[in-house]
Order: C-alpha cells, then structure tokens, then sequence
C-alpha cells in the first residue's frame, strides 16, 4: 500500500485536473493505496470558490471532488494566502482552509506525492 | 522528512506563478524538509531581478538571500537557460550551481519529490 498526497496547481476551470484528480483518487482507493491530502494551490483554489455561476449543462467537478473526498475521507485543503489574493474569501463545502505549511508537514507522511 | 527539489520555470513577474513557487519553496523548508531548487527557463530571470528592474509588484527575490538561513540544501540554475537570456554568474543575485540539461536528468534522480512550479 502506498499513501499519497495530491498538489493540485493546475487551472481547474481551464484544464482537467479536477476530473485528473478524482480519476486517481478512485483508482488508487480501488487498488487498496491511501490519500493523506489533496492541496489546492495557485489557481486551482478557484475551485473552492463558493456558489460558482456555472452553466446548467456544465459538470461542477469542484463539487464532485469535495464529494469524492468526502466518502474517501480525505482531506481537501486549499491554500490561504493564494485564496486571498484570488479573491476567494469563503470556501464551499468539502474545502477546508489550510497554510503551506500544514502541506509540509502532511507531505512527511506522504510516500509520494502526485503532482496536478 | 523528504529530499524535495523544486523546479521553476516562470519569470519573476509574469505571473503568480514565480511568487507562489519561492513561497512554496520556503515553507517546505521552514517544516524542516530537504529542499533544492532548480531554476530553469524563463525562471532563470528571477535570480538576475535588481532594484533597477522597477518590478510593477513586490519583489519576492529579495528574499533567495534567506536560502541559507532556512537551510534550502542547494540552488541550482540550467546552464543552457543562462545562457539563453545572456546571464553570467556575475549579474545573479544570489551564487548557483549550473547544471546542464543533461546533468538535470540525473539531478532530478537524486530526490524523493519533484515539484513543478
């Protein structure tokens, strides 16, 4: 069994690695492996955004990432201070608040750590 | 504790990118990991940065003189990239170690993590 932590920096809105990242999540917990984190940093905090303004026939893949984590139970923090500068001052359910510290010191237990 | 080596790619300014890679960079370190950088590409300009510059937002790179005091184990800087953008070690505000793409290839080897940045 190996334990992982995600990075996620990628664009959420202008890439996949939303869709990248539930993809392995459910492959690793599948094949028996651990998530420790999923990190959201740069511009992938945009997925904590809350109450997005999507199109009605456009998936929200920030809300079936923060359910995916959920029922795995891991933990799906994004970055403060890049929030902040992006203007996302709350966050929608699922996203919990952290520092990049906190990514830090999670990483020491990772055994690896993926990179979105 | 991990080897981690973080590699940049962006120029200082451009975007947040640079800014958020350095910040990075620290506070892996600050948690008492073994981190390395690797500048590359455009981010190779990040160590040429002087107060001439006139840097329309703050300038982070002030801060690569704390390296030492937050232990960042080593920097390194892509010889072709230096040469590229016509940097010598002379106008670099910090002292690197250059690596050849070549050499990069068996650098990134050498750690447990490699962050993109």
């Amino acid at each position: 069994m190996t334990t992982f932590a995600i990075l996620i920096k990628a664009d959420c809105y202008a890439a996949t690695p939303l869709v990248d990242c539930q993809r392995f999540i459910q492959a690793s917990i599948q094949l028996g492996h651990r998530i420790d984190q999923v990190f959201l940093y740069g511009n992938a905090v945009l997925s904590a955004m809350p109450e997005p303004d999507l199109p009605a026939d456009e998936p929200d893949e920030a809300a079936k990432l923060a359910k995916v984590c959920l029922e795995a139970n891991i933990p799906l923090l994004y970055c403060a201070t890049a929030a902040e500068k992006r203007g996302v001052l709350n966050a929608r359910a699922g996203y919990t608040l952290a520092g990049l510290a906190e990514f830090g010191m999670r990483l020491a237990s990772a055994d690896k750590l993926i990179q979105f | 504790m991990k080897r981690i080596l973080l590699v940049t790619e962006t120029s200082a300014f451009a975007s947040a990118k640079a800014r958020e890679g350095h910040d990075l960079l620290l506070a892996l370190a600050a948690v008492e990991h073994q981190v390395s950088v690797l500048y590359r590409g455009a981010g190779v300009t990040q160590l040429a940065i002087t107060a001439a510059s006139g840097a329309p937002v703050k300038d982070f790179t002030k801060s690569q003189k704390l390296f030492t005091l937050y232990d960042i184990d080593a920097v390194y800087a892509c010889t072709e990239s230096l040469a590229f953008y016509h940097l010598t070690a002379d106008v670099l505000n910090i002292t690197v170690d250059t690596v050849t793409v070549a050499q990069q290839q068996q650098l990134l080897s050498q750690f447990d993590e490699v962050i993109l940045c």
